[in-house]
């Protein structure tokens, strides 16, 4: 069974975040066939699964990982923030950076 | 038609007419397939129930909204307090020793003649120097094994320099001995007694159940687990002694026996907990294990017959639904190390092994038993607390277990209420990141949290009974009625 996603309308990091949720339930190999499509190849682990309800549950996984994406968007700077006021007490900083000599280089960046 | 905005939320379809949204404080709503497209699409109308109901919980907020990121935010780390207090959980393996020899043991216990796996008097004095290194105000010292009562020369030590120690600085300390019982007599008791010590056993359901699952010499550990009971209960009070069980290939088939013996003998809170993938667990697998599928309809014929009971007015709370419905129901932390995410391992709990080898974790010490001492932060004898408590390893652990940052866990609308444990991870996948859509430990608790909602939703007096479980009330039994 194959599901042709057109890639105009769902970006391919949110295709492939919901190819990996179907991953217990079945074996998924995505393939570019054109400009713009990915055509995803859905391969039931158990014989039982039907295909065409894998199908069509892929189909919904995927708008509603559309809309999860538009609520995060949507969302993301508040998220931001309120993360950054509840720990704004906290001490964040890393102090082996900061604690360190002039001739430290605790991240190697010297190599 | 009305203005809003979004407050960040996740969400998951409940069942195929409704759409359950939780914010990242954990508050949670069930709407309506025709609300919820209504609501992300900003066409909800403020006059709306489902309006109204939304701005209450923090999912959406309009120009009348009184300081909603404030409150939103206070709430965050009301969920997030866990990480204020760092260690508070220290678990001290006096003895590797125990005169059981469980299938499951996940402590990889040696016979109990082998006196080299005691912890020493000096270890277990460099472990306490650690312990009140650390910053958290309430400490809690966890004294187990093995048997601990076999090597109970260190359990006194380590709970009378925790005390005086405790009293010189002004700090609370709070004890719990893990022990099978069968070896508590009149000395130890009084010792208890004196020090306010809390007992932990083991119970793993009626007589031969037991017995099979925890074979000792004499074949009698039911008898001395419950005349240990009776005996704690006698001497230092009822409450002072809980119990726990452990679910073998054995066990699946008694779910209801199980539950009332705990009845039978007064006990008011069980633990259902599956095997651990560690220790004499793995190695036994085969004659002791089961799938996780197999388990979770076992919990669920355990948690109807305890609702069961409950609802006839006899108080048993199962543990684990009562951390996860504390999380659900309630702003506050539980401070189960596995139910938090970045995960309590060293930074919420912190093992000190008989040898002195500090592990973040239980499961991190079993593994280390196992050949594979990733997860050792360091040893008491060698390393300062900075080291252990600062260094790469625990780094590590923390970062790999950030649920927030996890594949699948990442957009899981139950993440608020669920966590990570990354040594669980590596012990069954070779990976501390869990490839989620296959992960026990997702399966575990995904299952079991949208059964709870589910039961919470589906009647007032299994509200009733789940919330006097969060409050840690009893229920009378006209308020089940």
């Amino acid at each position: 069974m194959t599901v042709t996603v057109d890639l105009t309308i769902y970006p391919m990091e949110l295709v492939l975040r919901t190819c990996h949720t179907f991953t217990a339930r079945c074996f998924v190999s995505p393939h570019a066939v054109a400009d713009g499509l990915l055509e995803i190849e859905l391969i039931a682990r158990e014989e039982r699964d039907s295909l065409r309800e894998l199908a069509g549950d892929f189909s919904n996984a995927l708008l509603d990982s559309h809309l999860r994406a538009l609520i995060a968007g949507e969302t993301h700077t508040i998220r931001e923030l309120l993360i950054a006021q509840a720990f704004c007490e906290a001490d964040l900083l890393d102090h082996r950076d900061i604690e360190s000599d002039e001739s430290a280089d605790p991240r190697r960046i010297a190599g | 038609m009305s203005a809003y905005g979004l407050l960040p939320f996740r969400f998951l379809r409940f069942d195929v007419a409704r759409t359950l949204l939780v914010n990242d404080a954990g508050d949670y709503q069930i709407l309506g397939t025709r609300d919820f497209e209504h609501f992300v699409h900003h066409q909800l109308g403020s006059e709306e129930d489902a309006y109204l109901d939304l701005k209450a919980g923090h999912f959406l907020y309009d120009s009348e909204s009184l300081a909603p990121f404030e409150l939103l935010a206070t709430k965050y780390r009301s969920k997030k307090a866990f990480l204020a207090g760092f260690t508070s959980l220290h678990i001290f393996v006096v003895s590797l020793r125990c005169e059981h020899s469980c299938h499951y043991c996940q402590v990889s216990r040696v016979s109990a003649d082998r006196t080299r796996y005691d912890m020493s008097e000096e270890t277990a004095r460099r472990a306490l120097d650690l312990v009140f290194r650390s910053p958290a105000p309430r400490l809690k010292i966890e004294l187990q094994g093995g048997e601990p009562l076999l090597h109970f020369e260190r359990v006194r030590q380590i709970v009378e320099e925790a005390r005086r120690r405790a009293t010189i600085e002004g700090r609370e300390v709070e004890f719990v001995v893990t022990t099978n019982l069968a070896l508590l007599n009149d000395a130890m008791l009084s010792f208890f007694l004196e020090e306010g010590v809390i007992l932990s056993t083991s119970l793993d359901g009626p007589e031969a159940l037991h017995n099979a699952n925890r074979p000792r010499p004499g074949n009698d550990s039911h008898s001395r687990t419950i005349a240990g009971i009776q005996r704690v209960r006698e001497v230092l009070g009822h409450d002072r002694v809980a119990a726990l069980m452990t679910t073998t290939r054995t066990s699946l088939q008694s779910p209801v026996e199980i539950v009332d013996e705990y009845v039978r003998l007064g006990l008011t809170s069980i633990f259902l907990r599956p095997l651990s993938p560690y220790g004499f667990a793995l190695r036994s697998v085969r004659t002791t294990g089961y799938s996780m599928h197999e388990f979770l309809d076992f919990y669920t014929r355990a948690l109807d017959r305890i609702l069961e009971h409950n609802a006839q007015g006899i108080p048993l709370v199962e543990s684990y639904a009562q951390l996860l419905l504390t999380r659900i129901l309630t702003p506050f932390a539980t401070g189960y190390v596995d139910l938090q995410s970045p995960a309590g391992a060293g930074i919420g709990a912190v093992v000190y092994n008989y040898d002195g080898d500090v592990y973040a974790s239980d499961e991190a010490r079993m593994l280390a038993e196992m050949g594979d001492t990733r997860f050792r932060l360091g040893n008491v004898h060698r390393h300062s607390y900075s080291s252990i408590f600062g260094g790469d390893t625990l780094r590590r652990i923390v970062a790999a277990s950030v649920a927030e940052s996890i594949p699948g866990c990442a957009d899981c609308a139950f993440l608020p209420w669920c966590g990570a444990d990354p040594v669980h991870h590596y012990a069954t996948t070779g990976d501390v990141v869990p490839h989620i859509p296959t992960s026990d430990f997702h399966e575990k608790n995904f299952f079991i949290i949208k059964h709870l909602l589910t039961l919470c939703e589906r009647d007032a007096i299994t509200r009733r009974i789940f919330w006097s479980w969060v409050r840690q009330e009893s229920l009378r039994e006209e308020e089940v009625a």
